[in-house]
C-alpha cells in the first residue's frame, strides 16, 4: 500500500512540512542509538515569567527553560548529564548566534548555552559565540562541534529566518543562496565547517516575528510574547514546527489566511530535495512543556 | 558589515531633504545604495526592493537632541508602477493624506508618490518623533515629482465590495501567494514582462480572493493558463468552479490577454459570478483601445 505522506504543496501550504528522508544523523558521541528514533523530537517549552513587562528577559528563567528543553529533547536524569550527553571535553565548540538589530538572540540565551556547553568540561577558550565573522573566528574554523540558535522570524525573500538559514555566514557570498527565494539553504549544511557537527538547535521563540513591514523588514506592531524556546536536534523539524506557530499567529491576527509569504520553501526542500532532517509533522514528536495559554500549536 | 557608501547627491536630490523639522536636523552624510550594493544597507531584505524594480536608495538621517533619530529612505523605483507596488506589497490600512497614499505604523511612517517610494523610520517612537515624521513626510511629499497615476490594470478589478487596502500589484511571482497559496514554482509565468495583481473582496460575509495576470500577447495568456488548469485539475469547459481541497470554490478563465481566476469560500456561482464581472471588465477595456 502507498504511505500516505504530504505533498509539498500541504507543506508549504500550511506551514507546516513534507515527507520525510529520515530522521537527522545526530552527532551524539557514543549514543549511536540515539538515531534510531522512529520521531524526531522537538521540544517546545514556555514560560509566562521569562520576559517581564519592560522586555527584560529573566536570565535564570531562560536556563531554567532552556536545561528542562535539553534534559527532555535526550531523555537525561539531569541537565548536567545532558550538557555532558551533547559535549565531550576535548569539543571546540562554536554556538552560532544572530546579531540582526531588531531582533537578535537574546545574550542570556547565548551566556546560558555556553554555560552548558563549559559545565560538559569543554575548555573556556574552545567556545566561541559568533554570527558575523564566523569564517575569521578560530574556534569556528577549528570547531568540532556547533550549536545553532537565533529568534524565528518573517523574511522578505526566504519566507522565514530558520535554524537553516542561520548558516549563511559560513559561505563569504550569502547572495549565491537568494535563488529561487532562498530554496536551497539546506546546501550550507554539508560546507566542510558545518556537516555532521550541530549537536544542537534553539529556535528562539521568545518574540517571534510573524509578518514584514518597512524598509528593514521589522516593526513591532508584528511581533508577540510567545515566552517560548524550541530545541532540537534536527534543524529542519524544529523549523517546520515554528513555521507553523507562525502561520497560526498570522491567522489569528489577520483574521484570515495569509500564507507565509514569500513560501518558506527552504524547510520542505531540506527534508524532500536534501535529506537533512524531516519536516513531516506525522513524524516529527513535538513534546510540549510549561505555559500552554495561547500555545498556537 | 554596512559599507556605507557616502557620496555627494545630484543637487536635484539635495533640494528634496527639508533641513529641519520639529527641532530634528538633517545630517550631512548622505549614503547612496543602487542594486548591486542594497543589501549592506538592508540586511535580507533587499531582493523584496529589487523584485519591484529598485534603482537607487537615498537615505538621510535627522538628528535631535535627546530624541531618537529618524531615518529617511528615499527609494527611485524607476516608475510609478514599482512604486505603488512596493507601497501596496505590504498596506494594512493606508489613510493618510502624504503622498498619493501613505500609512503609519509605530514609528514608521511610509508613502509613494511618482516614482518614488519614501519611508521614515524612528525607532522607538516617541509623542515628539510622531509629530516629525509626519511633517517630514508632508514637506518631502511637496517637493517630489508630481503624482502619477496608478497601474491601469487596477480598473480591471470590479468595484464592489473591493478591499482596497487589499490589493497588491507586482512583476515578479515570490508574491503570488500573498492570499491564497498557489504554488512554490512560477506555474503563470510571472515576470517583469507581465503585470499582477491580487485583491480581496467583502461579499455576502465571504472574503474572496481574486487573481488577474495580465500577458504581453493571447499566447502567453494562453500558455499561462494551460498550465493554471494542469495545477488546479481545471476542467477545460468554461463555467465550471472547482472545489479546492480548502472547500473553497476556484474559477478562473483566459480573456484575450490576461489570466483571471477566483478563490470563495462561498459558492460555485459566487465564484463564476465574479470571474463573470472580472471578465466583463476586461472585455469593455479591450473594446475602448
Amino acid at each position: 500500500m502507498k504511505k500516505k505522506s504530504m505533498s509539498r504543496r500541504d507543506f508549504i501550504k500550511n506551514g507546516a512540512a513534507g515527507l520525510a528522508a529520515g530522521t537527522l544523523a545526530l552527532a551524539f558521541p557514543g549514543k549511536p542509538g540515539a538515531q534510531a528514533l522512529p520521531k524526531t523530537r522537538v521540544v517546545l517549552i514556555r514560560d509566562p515569567d521569562v520576559i517581564g513587562e519592560k522586555g527584560v528577559v529573566n536570565a535564570d528563567v531562560l536556563r531554567r527553560m532552556l536545561d528542562q528543553a535539553v534534559q527532555t529533547l535526550l531523555g537525561e536524569k539531569n541537565a548536567l548529564a545532558s550538557w555532558k550527553h551533547l559535549f565531550k571535553p576535548d569539543d571546540v565548540v562554536g554556538i552560532k548566534t544572530n546579531v540582526w538589530r531588531s531582533l537578535a538572540t537574546p545574550p542570556e540565551l547565548e551566556e546560558a548555552i555556553r554555560r552548558g556547553v563549559l559545565a560538559a568540561g569543554v575548555k573556556d577558550e574552545n567556545v566561541s559565540v559568533r554570527d558575523r565573522g564566523v569564517l575569521n573566528d578560530p574556534v569556528f574554523m577549528k570547531a568540532t562541534a556547533l550549536v545553532n540558535v537565533r529568534p524565528m522570524r518573517t523574511h522578505d525573500w526566504s519566507g522565514l529566518g530558520t535554524l537553516l538559514k542561520n548558516y549563511i555566514m559560513f559561505v563569504p557570498d550569502p547572495p549565491r543562496f537568494h535563488p529561487d527565494s532562498c530554496a536551497d539553504l539546506a546546501a550550507l549544511w554539508q560546507l566542510p565547517q558545518v556537516k555532521g557537527k550541530t549537536r544542537l538547535n534553539v529556535l528562539v521563540m521568545l518574540t517571534p516575528q510573524f509578518h514584514s513591514v518597512g524598509p528593514h523588514s521589522f516593526n513591532p506592531t508584528y511581533v508577540w510574547k510567545y515566552n517560548g524556546l524550541l530545541v532540537g536536534s534536527d534543524p529542519v523539524a524544529v523549523d517546520s514546527v515554528g513555521a507553523r506557530i507562525i502561520q497560526a499567529r498570522r491567522r489569528e491576527f489577520f483574521g484570515e489566511d495569509r500564507p507565509i509569504n514569500p513560501p518558506a520553501k527552504h524547510i520542505e526542500l531540506a527534508d524532500t530535495r536534501h535529506h537533512l532532517g524531516t519536516a513531516d509533522p506525522a513524524k516529527i514528536e513535538l513534546v510540549k512543556l510549561g505555559w500552554s495559554e495561547g500555545i498556537l500549536i | 558589515m554596512l559599507l556605507l557608501t557616502m557620496m555627494p547627491l545630484q543637487s536635484d536630490e539635495n533640494d528634496l531633504f527639508p533641513v529641519m523639522v520639529q527641532g530634528w536636523a538633517l545630517a550631512p552624510e548622505a549614503e547612496v545604495h543602487t542594486a548591486l550594493n542594497l543589501y549592506e544597507y538592508i540586511d535580507g531584505a533587499a531582493e523584496l526592493y529589487i523584485s519591484y524594480g529598485f534603482e537607487k536608495l537615498f537615505s538621510r538621517r535627522y538628528l535631535k537632541q535627546g530624541q531618537p533619530e529618524i531615518t529617511l529612505d528615499l527609494f527611485d523605483m524607476g516608475g510609478s508602477g514599482n512604486a505603488f507596488g512596493i507601497f501596496a506589497h505590504s498596506q494594512e490600512n493606508p489613510g493618510l493624506e502624504i503622498g498619493q497614499d501613505a500609512e503609519y505604523l509605530d514609528g514608521l511612517l511610509r508613502f509613494w508618490q511618482g516614482r518614488y517610494y519614501v519611508t521614515l523610520l524612528c525607532s522607538p517612537e516617541t509623542p515628539e518623533s510622531r509629530l516629525a515624521l509626519l511633517e517630514l513626510g508632508r514637506k518631502l511629499a511637496e517637493r517630489l515629482a508630481p503624482a502619477a497615476g496608478r497601474p491601469s490594470l487596477l480598473a480591471l478589478l470590479p468595484d464592489a465590495g473591493l478591499i482596497a487596502a487589499s490589493v497588491r500589484y507586482f512583476r515578479h511571482p515570490a508574491w503570488q501567494n500573498t492570499y491564497v497559496f498557489i504554488a512554490a514554482e512560477n506555474i503563470l509565468d510571472i515576470g517583469p514582462e507581465t503585470e499582477a495583481l491580487l485583491a480581496r473582496y467583502d461579499r455576502g460575509g465571504q472574503r474572496p480572493v481574486v487573481l488577474l495576470v495580465a500577458y504581453p500577447d493571447r499566447a502567453a495568456a494562453g500558455r499561462a493558463f494551460a498550465g493554471f488548469g494542469r495545477k488546479f485539475d481545471l476542467p477545460a469547459e468554461r463555467g465550471t468552479a472547482v472545489r479546492q481541497a480548502d472547500g473553497k470554490y476556484l474559477a478562473a478563465g483566459l480573456e484575450n490577454r490576461a489570466v483571471a481566476a477566483v478563490w470563495h469560500g462561498g459558492s460555485a456561482e459566487q465564484a463564476l459570478e465574479l470571474l463573470a464581472e472580472l471578465r466583463a471588465k476586461i472585455m469593455d477595456l479591450e473594446k475602448k483601445k
